[in-house]
């Protein structure tokens, strides 16, 4: 067997992975879809404006409506000292303080 | 019977993969390196693709206009008579306070988001029993309950327990009756809420019945949100105004910082990388000067040693970037992103299950090529010059 | 805004091509200074090497040239969710006074690398190498394109900030006479259509007749309708195909069509444009050529070559740009 049909082969095989993750992909959308459904209602009815993803600090759990300034502001001269602040970004809300 | 040209390449191809797997241990070890690479840089743009996505997707029902009140450059309990002031606003529906704020479990060291409004008036609150597993809402005669999410049910260790009690601020002890269980279709943004009646929740953190924590705001007509957000600015300008477009654009601007921040991270690794691969075509064992050597003396062109080449590193990186890519999309999809949630969640106690759709695009998948293929491509194409031009004499020398 | 990954994978692709070009440009000022032929010294043996390897670097040049190319037109699309007003990448674009620049220079730059490949390739078909001298000072050329393309990127990049209120594609390309800022108007639907059309009836058979007999002036016309379909078929995509393709009439695009949306149509529609453009262009500028030592073959198969290439695609095209116009038409616009 010549090396580059082996090489076909394998790439056949990551085409099937591949093809099976886009069917996964598609089926969990629809899923989530139905989930999306129920998190709208939840954000209508409870007025919520952030994803709960990081809970440790005030400033990364609602990042939507908390300023640039939350993170230095326990004391004077505070350093932000929470891990997932140095990868959380304050929003730009120039327009409004 | 295929054209001259492609036989030629594909004899070629065969060449390249047989020398790759000549040096199968060196060759099999630098694409997994690779594939490692393009792993993390996947799982990361995918990550927060989903994240972004489903922020998306799921805020466009957020409360039109936030008010929140600032007071020396901090966020303070806002007086209700300024919804007296807001009257005279035209256009406006409806105005509904909130209190809402942080509760942290010392025991647990975790910290829980309480949350109360009157949520018979807001948009869609009759739906709202649908959002939980069991159980329902807390009417506003029925004081002393909670509506909670899933984490704090855990963290508190409820079981089949309802009734537990948090301290207020004079450490007394003030207990609850859960009535409701959040879904958990609605972890993403319910994991770690206690929802309470408006007084219970003045209660607990000590607030006088005339303020609230902020002031949604629903406009009739949502094209006139930024006027009418101009002018409860003017009316009211120890406040800040927070419209629905901009709450929308936090989660852009959120994970474009932080993936930028990653890939500068990861850029480091790849630069790191593209001088391993420099170094390993470059340095030219004897052994491979004589195979080249010989290539030449049998009459191949300087030009068929350089398809070679390309072929060799072609394959290693197309085959590195699909497998990486795969992996990356396993790992978020089954393997809830488990790498990059330590970097996500920082010291937060409760964990958010992440079931997030990985976002695979056209766009993302280029993104990702660029940083990894064609610094590849580009550091290895002067070495595999630099070896095709050996000369054939120096071998039989 | 360069901590953004898209800034960074295009600054970083754009450092890639222009390190290739200076060393292919290194190798292009060494040849045009030594090259002699007739010597077989150490010297010029060296460089008859270093000649594959400026032309590889070329090539895989064009390669990341195309792909930074797409990379920038959805690099825009992205920088739109920050940018206030911006919808599309049109928007992003415009929102300074870079972007298009950039645009334009980075489709020049693919032509231009693309005939840099067709004048190496002839080149190679002969023992002598007979155009090493046009090629390489072509090459030096290219240089200031690719350093202006960078430069511009960079600008662009740099200046682009998220409070610039920009204007989204449905002003710009929008038909209402109120706004006044509008790229392109006064093209009546029909007439368009018509030359649209018209012009591919043309070019088929003025490509057929050069297949059947090889005539200079029709060859001239031939590569000079080119021209003239290239700059037709992105207007007739922007202000005609593209509110079909959207299924919306007062929508003209020519990036929103490259989305998921739309089952990236667009890029289907680009790449069978550009490098149909780009052999019909190349035919009858490969002509001069002919009268060097014996090139006057080779030209003549890649002459031909091209012209089968170029109406090939053109076919494509038809058949792409007109899908969704005829659906629409067939169906009455309903999907």
């Amino acid at each position: 067997m010549r090396p580059s049909h082996l090489l076909f082969i394998f790439l056949l095989l990551l085409t099937f992975i591949d093809a099976t993750l886009y069917l996964h992909a598609k089926r969990m959308a629809n899923d989530l879809k139905t989930d999306q459904a129920l998190q709208t209602i939840a954000v209508a009815g409870l007025g919520l404006t952030d994803l709960c993803v990081a809970t440790e600090a005030r400033y990364t759990r609602h990042p939507a409506v908390s300023d640039p300034m939350a993170p230095f502001m326990d004391h004077p001269g505070a350093i932000e000292h929470f891990p997932t602040g140095s990868f959380w970004n304050a929003p730009t809300n120039t327009e409004t303080r | 019977m295929l054209p001259k040209g492609l036989e030629k390449q594909l004899n070629i191809l065969d060449f390249s993969l047989s020398s790759l797997w000549r040096r199968k241990l060196k060759n099999l070890s630098i694409m997994l390196v690779f594939a490692l690479v393009i792993f993390l840089l996947g799982s990361f743009q995918m990550l927060t693709g989903a994240l972004t996505n489903s922020a998306d997707a799921v805020l466009k029902n957020t409360a039109d206009i936030t008010i929140q009140k600032m007071s020396a450059g901090r966020q303070e309990a806002i007086p209700l008579a300024y919804i007296e002031k807001l009257h005279s606003i035209y256009g406006i529906r409806a105005i509904i306070p909130r209190v809402w704020g942080y509760y942290f479990d010392e025991s647990n060291l975790a910290n829980f988001t309480i949350m109360a409004l009157d949520s018979d008036s807001m948009p869609d609150g009759n739906k709202l029993d649908l959002t939980l597993a069991h159980g329902h809402f807390p009417k506003k005669t029925e004081t002393d309950t909670v509506v909670i999410g899933r984490s704090v049910h855990n963290i508190l260790g409820l079981g089949e327990r309802r009734i537990f009690s948090l301290f207020r601020p004079d450490l007394s002890l003030k207990s609850f009756n859960m009535v409701g269980l959040f879904a958990q279709q609605t972890d993403l943004l319910t994991n770690d809420l206690i929802v309470m009646n408006l007084s219970d929740a003045r209660d607990l953190f000590n607030i006088p019945p005339s303020m609230a924590t902020d002031l949604c705001v629903y406009v009739a007509n949502p094209s006139e949100i930024e006027t009418i957000a101009k002018k409860i600015a003017g009316l009211l300008p120890d406040t800040r105004v927070l419209t629905k477009k901009q709450i929308q654009k936090t989660y852009q601007v959120v994970f474009s910082w932080r993936s930028g921040f990653a890939s500068i991270c990861l850029l480091t690794a790849l630069v790191a990388f593209a001088i391993l691969a420099w170094d390993k075509a470059s340095g030219l064992s004897p052994e491979e000067k004589r195979e080249i050597g010989i290539l030449k003396i049998l009459g191949w062109e300087t030009g068929d040693i350089l398809a070679i080449r390309f072929w060799e590193s072609t394959l290693v990186s197309a085959l590195a970037f699909i497998i990486g890519c795969t992996a990356a999309y396993f790992h978020v999809a089954f393997f809830d992103a488990s790498l990059l949630k330590p970097v996500m969640v920082g010291w937060s106690v409760i964990h958010p299950p992440f079931k997030l759709l990985p976002s695979v695009n056209l766009a993302d998948l280029l993104l990702i090529f660029t940083f990894s293929v064609l610094p590849y491509l580009g550091a290895t194409v002067i070495p595999a010059w630099r070896c095709s031009t050996v000369p054939p004499d120096s071998v039989i020398r | 805004m360069f901590l953004n990954s898209w800034s960074l994978g295009l600054t970083l692709a754009g450092l890639i091509i222009l390190v290739l070009g200076i060393f292919a440009c290194r190798t292009a000022f060494r040849v045009l200074r030594h090259w002699d032929p007739s010597s077989d010294s150490n010297l010029q043996i060296k460089l008859e090497n270093e000649i594959w390897l400026a032309s590889t670097l070329v090539e895989y040049g064009l390669g990341f040239q195309i792909l930074t190319l797409v990379l920038f037109v959805l690099a825009a699309d992205t920088f739109c969710q920050v940018i206030v007003g911006a919808m599309c990448a049109t928007g992003a674009l415009l929102a300074n006074d870079f972007g298009m620049p950039t645009l334009l220079v980075k489709i020049a730059g693919v032509f231009l690398y693309g005939f840099w490949i067709v004048l190496h390739k002839l080149d190679i078909s002969s023992e002598t190498y007979p155009l090493v001298k046009i090629k390489y000072t072509y090459l030096l050329l290219i240089l200031p394109l690719l350093i202006a393309d960078i430069t511009l990127q960079t600008m662009y990049i740099a200046y682009l900030s998220p409070d610039i209120i920009t204007s989204c594609c449905a002003v710009v390309f929008g038909s209402s006479d109120e706004t006044g800022r509008n790229l392109l108007q006064g093209y009546s639907q029909t007439t368009l259509l018509f030359l649209y059309y018209g012009s591919i009836v043309f070019l088929l058979g003025l490509g057929c007749i050069l297949l059947k007999r090889w005539m200079l002036p029709f060859a001239a016309l031939f590569s000079a309708g080119w021209l003239w379909f290239l700059c037709l078929a992105t207007v007739a995509i922007i202000t005609l195909f593209s509110s079909y393709i959207y299924a919306m009439p007062y929508h003209h695009c020519p990036f929103c069509i490259l989305k998921p949306e739309y089952h990236y149509i667009g890029f289907a529609l680009y790449f069978t444009l550009i490098p149909a453009a780009f052999f019909g262009l190349s035919t009858v500028i490969v002509e001069p050529l002919k009268s060097k030592k014996d090139l006057a073959g080779p030209v003549q198969k890649y002459q031909r070559t091209a012209i089968i290439l170029s109406l090939l695609l053109v076919l494509l095209l038809t058949a792409i740009s007109s899908y969704h116009f005829l659906l629409y038409k067939i169906t009455g616009g309903e999907l």
